[in-house]
């Protein structure tokens, strides 16, 4: 009986396992303790702005009263229970904004309890991209109910984190699917106080755009939802979907206009670019520099121009498996340098008018750079052809 | 990485690390302590991991390494014993349906069953690529950054691992 390897391999070793949501909790909740632990280790270093603690020093008790009457935490109490005095201070300074603002939308009562930038203002700094400290940041304190007066899970619960938010700033003029707390640097941090989800989000300074509107943007889910907010490109108007069923409350964060920087908002927005330039071009090996050299020199390629600057060293053509895929297995060259793979058919509707695929692959060892590429015929088969570079 | 980094990775590549977990451990309890293990320790490692390269690379990699340093560490002993409760777990779970008649299907079966003994069986040299490139369905070139091997390096072994996967087999095919 004649079985085909590769088929057999795909089915015994195909998996349909994932990993249980309690698993992913447990590594979420692990890292919360490793990072208390840290923030602990490391934090009295840290000073915090004298004229902040001052102002903290005088606004307590106002403050206090002002939030009494309410009956979440007040965004110090959040901070505090983080474990940051610093940050907790500085939401009892003069620069800080309380805030009591509700929506409520897809079953979820959400809060904005307060806002405060500066530098040095948080006891735990979070490092950027590119491994450097930042401290001129925007925190944002957000508490998070069930519309129904159930409780939220603590963070203790196996449930905790199975209906995730994102909480972020959204910046008016800039698409907030690529701008926002995850590309600005951002972290945060949850505290669950008698049923009550109350999180720190921050990220870079966004006072700097205060020229603009900047909004704080909650959705459900992990990531920014593009279903949940629109955006529009000839203006740069984000505004609520209405239709969205979802969680999709949009504030307006309370910014000082005068802190405004035209020219900071632009430095950062370009710091952003460069900062995804420099990744782009991080050194390779030579033999992945020869490969991306080839890439890139026959990637406009026709077949012709592969018959006349590179030697065709072996050929073979494919029908396709039941799915549309092909499956090849072969032997070039005198060292038995062998290539095996699939093509599978959705690489086949990216092809020239001659039916080359725009797919490629290109391998080889030392000085030898094969270049396997697959055309596909009218009846339907595949034409492997594997070149070697001059 | 910070919390939300975090939770991205695992939103996006955690089914993916924890299938490798599974096959490369054999054991469920092992495979989800080296999940576990795999996202604490880049978080430990505090390298910064570029979301528009290849997170996934990189985890996996992270989640060799630590099972390659725990398999030198531990006794054998258990890693046989877990062995047969994975193996009934895979029957009852894995194996994709698949419309036939019994005999055909118990046929199939024990044939999937003799390729993935044969597979645990390889060096493990083979044995990964096999499992990145069949399991999570890597291309070539993602297994060659994961083990930082070139990519005719990977097309070999792969290509070694089918032969030796043939001959190991084919007795087996010749007497079913």
């Amino acid at each position: 009986m004649k079985y085909d390897m590769d088929q057999l391999l795909k089915s015994a070793l195909f998996s349909k396992e994932k990993p249980d949501d309690s698993l992913n909790q447990k590594i979420i909740r692990k890292f919360e303790e490793k990072e208390i632990e840290n923030m602990r280790k490391r934090n009295r270093k840290i000073s915090i702005p004298a004229a902040a603690m001052l102002a903290a020093t005088v606004l307590a008790a106002g403050s206090a009263s002002t939030y009494a009457a309410w009956k979440y935490l007040t965004p110090d109490q959040v901070a505090e229970m983080a474990e940051d005095q610093g940050l907790a201070a500085a939401f009892q300074s003069q620069d800080a904004v309380a805030i009591n603002e509700v929506q409520e939308y897809g079953g979820y009562r959400i809060t904005l309890l307060g806002i405060v930038s500066g530098r040095n203002l948080s006891e735990f700094l979070i490092e950027d991209e590119a491994g450097n400290v930042s401290m001129d940041r925007t925190y944002v304190v957000t508490a998070i109910e069930n519309a129904d007066g159930t409780k939220r899970p603590d963070t203790s619960s196996d449930d905790y984190g199975k209906d995730p938010f994102f909480v972020s700033p959204l910046i008016e003029g800039l698409n907030p699917a690529q701008h926002n707390i995850m590309t600005m640097d951002g972290s945060y941090f949850e505290i669950v106080e008698n049923g009550i989800q109350y999180r720190i989000a921050e990220c870079s300074n966004v006072e700097k755009f205060a020229d603009r509107r900047v909004y704080l943007g909650v959705n459900d889910g992990t990531f920014y939802n593009n279903e949940a907010f629109q955006y529009e490109e000839n203006n740069g108007s984000i505004r609520r979907n209405d239709s969205y069923e979802g969680v999709n409350a949009l504030f307006v964060l309370p910014l000082d206009k005068s802190k405004a920087d035209e020219q900071a908002a632009e430095a950062y927005l370009k710091s952003l670019d460069s900062e995804e330039k420099m990744q782009e071009t991080e050194e390779e090996n030579p033999e992945e520099k020869l490969d991306r050299q080839v890439a890139s020199e026959t990637s406009t390629w026709k077949i012709a121009d592969f018959n006349e600057k590179t030697t065709l060293v072996h050929e073979i053509q494919l029908s396709p498996d039941e799915d549309g895929n092909f499956h090849f297995e072969y032997t070039i060259g005198k060292d038995g340098m062998s290539s095996a793979g699939t093509v599978y058919q959705e690489l086949i509707t990216d092809r020239d008018e001659e039916g080359l695929l725009k797919a490629r692959s290109i391998f080889g060892e030392e000085d030898t750079v094969y270049i396997e590429t697959y055309t596909l015929n009218e009846d339907g088969t595949l034409t492997l052809r594997t070149y070697q570079h001059k | 990485m910070n919390r939300i980094q975090l939770e991205q990775c695992i939103h996006e590549y955690g089914t993916d690390i924890y299938r490798f977990c599974r096959q490369i451990t054999e054991s469920r309890q092992e495979a989800e302590d080296l999940y576990q293990d795999t996202f604490l320790k880049a978080v430990e490692l505090e390298e910064q991991i570029d979301f528009r390269y290849n997170p996934r690379s990189y985890l996996i990699s992270v989640a060799i390494r630590i099972w390659k340093n725990r398999r030198r560490k531990f006794a054998w002993r258990q890693r046989i014993a877990e062995t047969c409760k994975f193996t009934e777990k895979l029957r009852d779970e894995e194996i994709p349906e698949q419309a036939g008649s019994a005999e055909a299907e118990a046929l199939k079966q024990e044939l999937q069953e003799q390729v993935r003994n044969a597979v645990r069986n390889l060096n493990e040299k083979y044995r990964i690529p096999v499992y990145l490139y069949y399991t999570l369905q890597l291309s070539v070139e993602e297994i060659a950054n994961t083990m930082e091997i070139p990519q005719g390096t990977v097309k070999s072994r792969l290509h070694k691992a089918r032969a030796l996967l043939k001959k190991e087999l084919e007795v087996i095919w010749d007497e079913i």
